[in-house]
């Protein structure tokens, strides 16, 4: 780079040091992969196999249908509220021609899904991108909610309420287990995420960003706004019909609820949830309102709605950035390093901690409530023993879990301004804590899901060799340090 | 022949004044809060909706009877609008539009379960009271009592109590010059939040008061709320975004529309709402009498 | 002549916002746009750069009529601006503010495969070395203090590569050692580029010291219009204009 004024070669630096440290998450990353495409065949023989993968196979899918949305939304500004719409394109133009062209190639009838989206977001979102904001938003609801009700009401075409089932799919998907739906699932979702991943970090992905930030400024450097809005529109509607054709072969039938609202709710929960302004945020969003989903409709279907709602309203009180975007808040302009990120992290925590506290208790005490509507205060179960929690009352509990919650909260808060340790040390507290309360609350599932996810932030951290060195943990890292 | 034809459509015109009068109940909060507060609350189908289900509890204790509940049920909805203002809206109106949309999307989801918990899934019904449960034939043809009587004055008497409000008097001075500007008005000594807080209260009172008179008038059902807010966006766009007006203008334009339409063309009731919507957004996205819009820019 | 507005006219509803006016500017040189505020500037620059269709006349960038065509059509065509409030991507960077004009000159911002990160890293780096933001790439451009910002507000206008520029209050809100610093930028970055300067300004210490022909508007309509000391001698500017304090 010879001739290159020192400013600029400066500037190239640090993104070279970025990619050099960025290689062994990579290889994390590969390793990740390679361990879920084989953890099927690993748990094959263990009881709840098939529930694990079925739900294993359906959280990739809505990941992949979250990342799709959250180019609309986080990166090209536009919140639409009839996504699912697309879904229901999808399942239904690969179900029919599946189901009515005999011999048709299934990979055929499968491709045909992501052409139906586009078109389908092509024709709609023609219309619908002129305006912004709060019409946008009426628009693509009233438009999703007209794709809901021709799928509806076309008793002869779709099948109606009744749905299209018996959907003829190849054999190599139903055995065994869905084990190999599963692994065909990841891949395909992994390359579609991978796609999008390339074109949100293209020059069509940043001018995007650029349209959300400031479509007039966009629009004077030369930049035709609605153009590129429709092209993000068919895009994520391509990805969504694929999302949805995908669905309707895990279950060999698609019905006109695949493209209601709620879907389209749940999906924008799992963005916001996630992280708006990221792009593996809505994966975790995608895996966290799965997990409550399958937890609470389980056993409460009446209350999904409730909980969604209180959820979103948490989130935008609270965590506008979403889990990620929690995780991941920096200062702006600020060149700190990653214990100095942490340390931050952990202080706007403890600022927000009564709002985490507030809603771990009151989900708690909802569910407690929730398992036994009228046990208010006497035992749940007939027989009372001392060790088990589920036999006191929901009151006592409640007031347990309160009186521990506050304890430990207070004691770290006290401790963590002191002591830098400390702050490792909430880390590590936090989860424990959590996985008692779900323990005993009996919903197991999200319980380990939170352990999982803290688990999974506090390795990331520990790796880290500046913040090993910042908090004085453990092993000098090589070649590393600040 | 001829005569068949002119009274069916008498009729339908008639039926269509009812439908007006009754989305006008609804949609009058709404337009209202929106014009004033700037935010466009989903969440006031919920209040319609509990409105409704307010008479149903009310009627069913020994004392109740249905004349109370018509001024009782939307007082207690308006204090439920008045919690979730201070508590769900107050610290968001500074916010992106869209983040109120979102929160207020939110609420709607939680009200909306709610009612399903303490009122349980099935559909409900309000009896007809007394007194105005039969027909009246006006010019030959025959129309429910409670819609002549109750229905289309409340309409009426609402709109009338609205117009004076709003222009006759001192508050409504205030409260049509907060539509205009905002921050003058705060400038100019007017404790804004008390003011923010008491036209959200009204929206909720009218929107809970749309729900009580319309609650004989057909079933309760958990899903009230979301069907009633599409409609109600409907006129509202129709006749204009923040315009009192233009809302009374849309609520006539969409009842007559939809009672003819139920003559022409009766199986695509429910995707008619919709299709409308989307022509009006398109072709006219500031209504009849609203400002005008900016476009994409 | 290469800009030439010809009697353009812009009424909104019943109100007269632009009346009759007429202007150009010869390639190379540098004009300027004075009068009151509510005096029609902004308006007619919106009316140049494609954001209002002028209701009657014509507008010409050189032998092309572009009168009516969409921003982002006139933008390709040459013509760059800098807005009066500040008209920047708040949440990207500095670096992605420019990026993103130059890669869209460059007819490259349909790639949806390449990493944009390498690319067009020398040109953009570039504009913000002329901008004097070269230290400034990775900041959040929303956070910059005004004058940096308004100095990123020139880069993204300049990474179009325009022929004119149209400059909306370059100085508003400044110091004046902030104004000078920025005139004397902006004069440099037009002689090295060759470039076709209109701007508008209240600040007249700045207008007699850059400008080649001035125009004064009031009330929508031109009230004179010619070198410096035409305009400073013209009997009805001093009268209106001129006289009042500033």
């Amino acid at each position: 780079m010879a001739g290159v004024p020192d400013s600029i070669r400066q500037s190239v630096l640090p993104q070279q040091q970025a990619v050099r440290a960025r290689d062994p998450m990579n290889w994390a990353f590969l390793a990740a992969l390679v361990v879920l495409f084989w953890l099927p065949d690993l748990v094959l023989h263990m009881a709840w196999a098939k529930f694990w993968i079925q739900f294993a196979t359906k959280v990739f899918i809505w990941s992949l249908f979250a990342v799709s949305f959250n180019l609309l939304m986080g990166y090209a500004g536009m919140i639409s509220f009839g996504q699912a719409a697309y879904l229901g394109i999808g399942g239904y133009t690969a179900g029919l021609l599946l189901k009515n062209i005999a011999g048709l190639s299934f990979y055929v009838g499968l491709l045909a899904a992501p052409v139906g989206g586009a078109l389908a977001a092509l024709i709609i979102g023609y219309f619908c991108v002129r305006r912004t904001h709060i019409y946008f938003a009426i628009l693509t609801l009233a438009f999703g909610h007209i794709i809901y009700l021709i799928a509806f009401k076309w008793y002869d075409f779709t099948g109606g309420d009744n749905g299209l089932i018996g959907i003829p799919v190849p054999d190599w998907i139903v055995e065994p287990t869905f084990a190999n739906y599963y692994k065909f699932v990841l891949v395909i979702c992994v390359a579609a995420i991978y796609l999008l991943w390339r074109i949100v970090n293209s020059p069509f992905g940043k001018t995007l960003t650029a349209i959300r930030e400031n479509p007039e400024r966009a629009d004077f450097v030369g930049i035709p706004v609605d153009r590129y809005r429709l092209y993000a529109f068919v895009l994520v509607g391509a990805f969504s019909g694929l999302a949805g054709a995908l669905i309707m072969v895990n279950d060999r039938s698609v019905y006109p609820d695949l493209a209601h609202w709620t879907q389209s709710t749940d999906v924008l929960l799992m963005v916001l949830l996630g992280g708006v302004y990221t792009f593996f945020g809505p994966i975790v969003g995608a895996l966290v309102l799965r997990t409550m989903d399958a937890d609470i409709t389980q056993n409460y279907p009446e209350i999904w709605q409730l909980f969604l709602g209180g959820v979103l309203v948490m989130i935008l009180f609270g965590l506008p950035g979403g889990i990620v975007g929690f995780i991941q808040e920096r200062d702006v302009g600020s060149g700190d390093d990653h214990a100095t990120r942490t340390g931050k992290l952990l202080r706007l925590f403890r600022r927000k901690s009564w709002m985490f506290f507030a809603a771990a208790l009151s989900f708690a005490t909802f569910f407690a409530i929730l398992q036994s509507p009228r046990a208010w205060l006497l035992p749940r179960t007939r027989g009372f023993s001392l060790l088990s929690l589920a036999s006191w009352g929901i009151v006592p509990c409640a007031l347990l879990q309160l009186a521990v919650g506050a304890g430990v909260l207070w004691w770290l808060l006290q401790r963590a301004d002191r002591f830098n340790r400390i702050d490792g040390a909430l880390l590590l507290a936090l989860p424990i804590t959590a996985l008692a309360l779900h323990v005993y609350l009996a919903t197991p599932l999200s319980g380990l899901l939170i352990m999982l996810l803290w688990i999974v932030f506090t390795v990331y951290s520990l790796c880290q060799a500046d913040f090993r060195h910042a908090y004085g943990i453990g092993w000098p890292a090589a070649g590393g340090g600040s | 022949m001829a005569n068949f034809a002119v009274d069916v459509l008498f009729v339908q015109l008639v039926n269509g004044l009812f439908i007006a009068a009754g989305i006008y109940l609804v949609a009058s909060g709404l337009s209202l809060v929106f014009g004033v507060l700037g935010v466009l609350n989903f969440a006031h189908g919920s209040f319609y909706m509990y409105g409704a289900f307010f008479v149903f509890t009310w009627i069913g204790f020994k004392f109740g009877g249905f004349w109370p509940a018509l001024l009782i049920a939307p007082l207690a909805v308006a204090i439920i609008g008045i919690a979730a203002e201070i508590v769900f809206l107050r610290p968001i109106y500074k916010a992106d539009p869209l983040y109120q949309l979102l929160l207020t999307y939110g609420l709607v989801l939680m009200f909306g379960d709610l009612v399903k918990l303490i009122w349980g899934a099935d559909n409900q019904s309000v009896p007809r009271p007394a007194g105005v449960e039969g027909t009246i034939p006006i010019f030959g043809a025959l129309f429910p009592s409670y819609q002549a009587f109750v229905l289309l004055p409340a309409g009426v008497c609402t709109m009338l109590a609205l117009y004076l409000l709003l222009n006759h008097t001192r508050i409504g001075n205030v409260v049509r010059a907060a539509t205009q500007d905002r921050e003058m008005v705060g400038a100019l000594g007017v404790n804004v939040r008390l003011l923010y807080t008491g036209v959200f209260a009204v929206g909720a009172f009218l929107g809970g008061l749309g729900g009580a008179v319309l609650a004989p008038m057909g079933a309760l059902y958990p899903g009230m709320d979301f069907d009633i807010i599409i409609e109600v966006f409907l006129v509202i766009v129709l006749g204009g975004l923040g315009s009192m007006a233009g809302t009374a203008l849309g609520a006539l334009i969409y009842g007559e529309l939809k009672s003819l339409g139920i003559l022409w063309v009766p199986d695509l009731e429910s995707v008619f709402i919709y299709v409308l919507m989307v022509v009006v957004l398109l072709l006219r996205p500031q209504g009849l009498l609203g400002k005008r819009v900016e476009t994409t820019r | 002549m290469l800009l030439r507005v010809e009697s353009v006219y812009k009424l909104f509803g019943g109100f007269v916002a632009v009346h009759d006016v007429s202007l150009s500017v010869e390639r190379g040189r540098t004009a300027c746009v004075i009068g009151p505020n509510g005096a029609g500037k902004s308006t007619l620059f919106n009316l140049i750069t494609g954001h209002l269709p002028p209701t009657r006349g014509q507008i010409f960038l050189g032998d092309r009529d572009i009168t009516g065509y969409p921003p982002h059509t006139i933008c390709r065509m040459g013509i760059g601006r800098s807005f009066q409030r500040t008209n920047i991507f708040p949440r990207l960077s500095v670096f992605d503010n420019v990026q993103v004009a130059v890669l869209s000159h460059m007819n490259r911002t349909l790639n949806m495969t390449t990493p944009a990160r390498a690319l067009a890293r020398d040109e953009t780096m570039a504009v913000l070395e002329a901008v004097g933001l070269a230290g400034e790439e990775r900041s959040t451009s929303g956070t910059l203090s005004y004058g940096l910002q308004k100095q990123l507000e020139l880069g993204i206008a300049l990474a179009s590569e325009p022929q004119v520029l149209l400059l909306d209050e370059p100085t508003a809100g400044m110091s004046p050692q902030e104004t000078a610093d920025t005139i004397a930028l902006i004069g440099r970055i037009v002689r090295e580029r060759g470039l076709t300067l209109l701007f508008t300004e209240h600040d007249m210490d700045v207008v007699f010291s850059i400008a080649e022909r001035i125009t004064v508007m009031h009330q929508g309509a031109v009230l004179a219009e010619g070198t410096p000391d035409e305009v400073q001698n013209n009997e009805d500017v001093q009268r209106i204009y001129l006289g009042e304090a500033e």
